[in-house]
C-alpha cells in the first residue's frame, strides 16, 4: 500500500511540473522554480537583453548587467557626475532588484506550495481511484456470484437429479438364450432370490418380462400420473408411459422398446402417502431405536438413509425424523480399517463429547449417525468406532 | 460405570444409565444428567429457533412443506445452513412454487438435504479444518449425500455448492440444543449429474 501510495506521488509529480514549467514560460518575469544562484550563471546575451528592457528576464539578468557597466561606462565617456547618477541609477537598480528578489521569492514560495497541493491533490485522486476501483472490484464480484446464483439452471439441476436418483435398474437385460430377460442377483436378499432369477417381487418380475419387447401399452401419449410425473420426464434417450397397474416404464427412444422398468408404489416412502407394503416391520437402525420406538400413535420407518413417522390413525407418512448419512457418501456401513471419506475436514462433535474426544496429532474425532469414529490423522483410516447406543 | 458410558449418558440426557457402580456412584452420575438434561432443555431447539426468526421465514416453510420440521426438532444433532428470506427470493418464482408444490416434495427434500451437515461444526471448527487443509478449503459432507466447500474471503467465511455458486455466513454459531445453525446469504443447489 505504502509503495502504491509513493508511486501514485511520483507519478501525480511527473505529471504536474511540466504543467508547472510551461506557466512560468508564459509569465515572462518568473523565475520559474529554479534558484537564484543557477539563474545568476546566464549568458551575456542575458544582460544585453537586460539593457533593453527586455520584459522576458528577471532582476537577476539585470544584475549581470550591471557587472558589464565596465563596458558600458567606456561606451558612455568619463564624466563624473555621469558617473555619479549611473552609481545612483545603479543603488536604485540594486534596490529594486532586491525587491523584485523578495518578490521572486515569495512567487517561488507561492508556486511551491502550489506544486505542493497539486501533489497532495493527485495522492488524494490516486487514493480515491484505488479505493473506487476496489468498490468497483467488490461490487463486480458480488454481481458476478448475485449472476452466478440467479443464472443457476433449477430447473436442469432438479430434472437431471431426479432422473439419475429414479429406481430404474440399468443391469436389466435381454435374457439371452431364454426367452425371459435376466440379471445376476448378486447381493438379493434369500426370499427374492428363490422368487426368481431377477430378484424381483413376483408382480415386478412379470412385468420385467416386458423388457426387451415392444409396448405392452395401448395409448403412446403420455401418461404418467401427475403426482410422479416430476420423476419421469422424457428426453433425448428415454421415453415414459404407465401401464396403469402401477408401473412405468422407460422405452429406448432409438429402438422403441421397454428398457426398464419400475413400481410406483412400494419404491420408496412418501410423505403424504400411505405406508406401502414391505416396510411392515419394524427396521430403524440400532442407534436410533431409542428414540423412535413404535408406539400406539406413531410408527417409525427407515429408508434411503432416512427415518420417517408414520401416523397410525390416518396410516399416512407425516414426515421425517432424522436424516443419516447412510452407506453412500457418509460413514454409515463403514467400520475399522475403512477410510474416512470426503467431507469429514471439519471436527463435528456434539458438544457434550468435546471434552471427552479432542482432536491432536494422534487421532482425530468425527461424528455420524449416532457414532463417533476415531481417525488416524496421517492415513485417514478408522481405528475404532464408539457407538452411542445405550 | 465407565467413563464412556458416563460421558454417553450425559451426552444422550438418558436417565436410565445403570450399571454396577456405587450407591454413591449413581447419585453423583445423576445429578450429573439431570444438570446436563436441564442445560439442554434451556435452549430451544433448531426447528423452534428458525420458526422464531423473521428472517428465516421461507426456509422454515420450505421445512415444512418438505416434512422435515421433526427433523429439525429430533435428537439431531445437525449443523444447518439457513439461507435467509432474501436467498429463496432469488430463485425464479416459477421454480420456487414448483419446489413449494407437493408434487415437487421429493425435490425439496433433496435440496433442503443439502443444507444440513451431521454433527456440530461451530465457525471455529470450520476455520481450522480450512487453516489446516490444502488449498485453504475444507469440504462437509451433507446428509444428502453430497459435499459442500468452505473457504475464507478477507473475514467472512464462505459456502461453495455443487454448481460454484458461493454463499457467505452472515450469522454464525447460533447454538440449540440439537445442532447449530448458520444464516447464509444464497441457496444452496447440489452438483447436477
Amino acid at each position: 500500500m505504502r509503495k502504491l501510495m509513493l508511486l501514485a506521488g511520483v507519478a501525480a509529480l511527473s505529471v504536474s511540473l511540466p504543467v508547472v514549467a510551461k506557466e512560468n514560460q508564459g509569465r515572462g518575469k518568473g523565475g520559474g522554480g529554479q534558484p537564484a544562484a543557477e539563474r545568476s550563471q546566464g549568458g551575456q546575451g542575458n544582460a544585453q537583453r537586460g539593457r533593453g528592457g527586455g520584459g522576458g528576464n528577471d532582476n537577476v539578468q539585470r544584475a549581470r548587467g550591471r557587472d558589464d557597466s565596465p563596458r558600458i561606462a567606456s561606451r558612455g565617456g568619463g564624466n563624473d557626475r555621469g558617473n555619479q547618477e549611473r552609481s545612483a541609477r545603479d543603488r536604485n537598480d540594486d534596490r529594486r532588484s532586491a525587491v523584485r528578489a523578495a518578490r521572486s521569492n515569495d512567487r517561488v514560495d507561492r508556486q511551491a506550495d502550489r506544486d505542493e497541493r497539486r501533489v497532495e491533490r493527485a495522492i488524494r485522486d490516486e487514493r480515491r481511484v484505488v479505493r473506487e476501483a476496489r468498490e468497483v472490484r467488490g461490487n463486480r464480484q458480488d454481481v458476478r456470484d448475485a449472476r452466478r446464483s440467479e443464472s443457476r439452471d433449477w430447473r436442469d439441476w432438479s430434472e437431471r437429479r431426479l432422473v439419475a436418483a429414479d429406481r430404474f435398474r440399468d443391469d436389466l437385460r435381454v435374457w439371452r438364450g431364454d426367452s425371459r430377460p435376466g440379471i445376476r442377483a448378486d447381493g438379493c436378499p434369500p426370499g427374492l432370490a428363490k422368487q426368481n432369477a431377477l430378484c424381483m417381487p413376483p408382480g415386478q418380475y412379470r412385468k420385467a418380462q416386458f423388457i426387451g419387447q415392444r409396448s405392452p401399452i395401448s395409448s403412446w401419449a403420455y401418461n404418467v400420473p401427475d403426482r410422479y410425473s416430476y420423476r419421469f420426464v422424457d428426453n433425448d434417450d428415454w421415453f415414459y408411459r404407465y401401464d396403469d397397474e402401477g408401473y412405468v416404464y422407460r422405452f429406448d427412444r432409438d429402438s422403441g422398446l421397454v428398457n426398464s422398468i419400475v413400481p410406483l408404489f412400494g419404491s420408496d416412502l412418501l410423505i403424504g402417502e400411505p405406508l406401502p407394503l414391505g416396510y411392515e416391520v419394524y427396521n430403524l437402525p440400532m442407534a436410533y431405536r431409542s428414540y423412535y420406538p413404535d408406539s400406539s400413535d406413531y410408527m417409525y420407518r427407515y429408508d434411503d438413509s432416512a427415518i420417517y413417522r408414520v401416523n397410525n390413525d390416518s396410516g399416512l407418512i407425516e414426515g421425517i425424523v432424522a436424516l443419516l448419512t447412510g452407506g453412500v457418501g457418509g460413514l454409515g456401513g463403514l467400520g475399522i480399517g475403512d477410510t474416512l471419506p470426503r467431507g469429514y475436514d471439519a471436527y463435528n462433535l456434539p458438544m457434550d463429547y468435546r471434552d471427552q474426544y479432542v482432536d491432536s496429532d494422534d487421532a482425530w474425532y468425527r461424528y455420524a449417525d449416532s457414532s463417533i469414529y476415531q481417525v488416524d490423522p496421517q492415513t485417514r483410516l478408522i481405528q475404532e468406532v464408539i457407538s452411542l447406543i445405550l | 460405570m465407565s467413563r464412556r458410558m458416563l460421558a454417553l449418558c450425559l451426552g444422550l440426557s438418558l436417565a436410565a444409565c445403570g450399571g454396577s457402580e456405587t450407591n454413591d456412584q449413581a447419585t453423583t452420575n445423576e445429578a450429573a444428567v439431570n444438570t446436563a438434561t436441564a442445560q439442554a432443555q434451556s435452549r430451544t431447539d433448531i426447528a423452534e429457533a428458525l420458526g422464531q426468526s423473521s428472517d428465516h421465514s421461507s426456509f422454515m416453510q420450505a421445512i415444512e412443506t418438505a416434512g422435515l420440521t421433526q427433523t429439525l426438532r429430533g435428537v439431531g444433532p445437525y449443523t444447518v445452513f439457513a439461507p435467509n428470506n432474501a436467498a429463496f427470493a432469488a430463485i425464479p418464482a416459477e421454480t420456487r412454487e414448483g419446489l413449494n408444490s407437493v408434487a415437487q416434495r421429493e425435490r425439496l427434500i433433496a435440496l433442503l438435504s443439502y443444507h444440513i451437515v451431521p454433527g456440530t461444526v461451530t465457525a471455529q471448527d470450520i476455520g481450522r479444518a480450512i487453516d489446516s487443509g490444502q488449498g485453504g478449503r475444507a469440504e462437509l459432507a451433507t446428509v444428502a449425500g453430497d459435499n459442500i466447500t468452505l473457504s475464507r474471503d478477507g473475514d467472512a467465511l464462505v459456502v461453495t455448492d455443487g454448481s460454484g455458486a458461493r454463499a457467505r455466513i452472515a450469522q454464525a454459531d447460533q447454538l440449540h440444543s440439537n445442532g447449530v445453525v448458520h444464516g447464509i446469504d444464497a441457496v444452496l443447489m447440489p452438483a447436477t449429474e
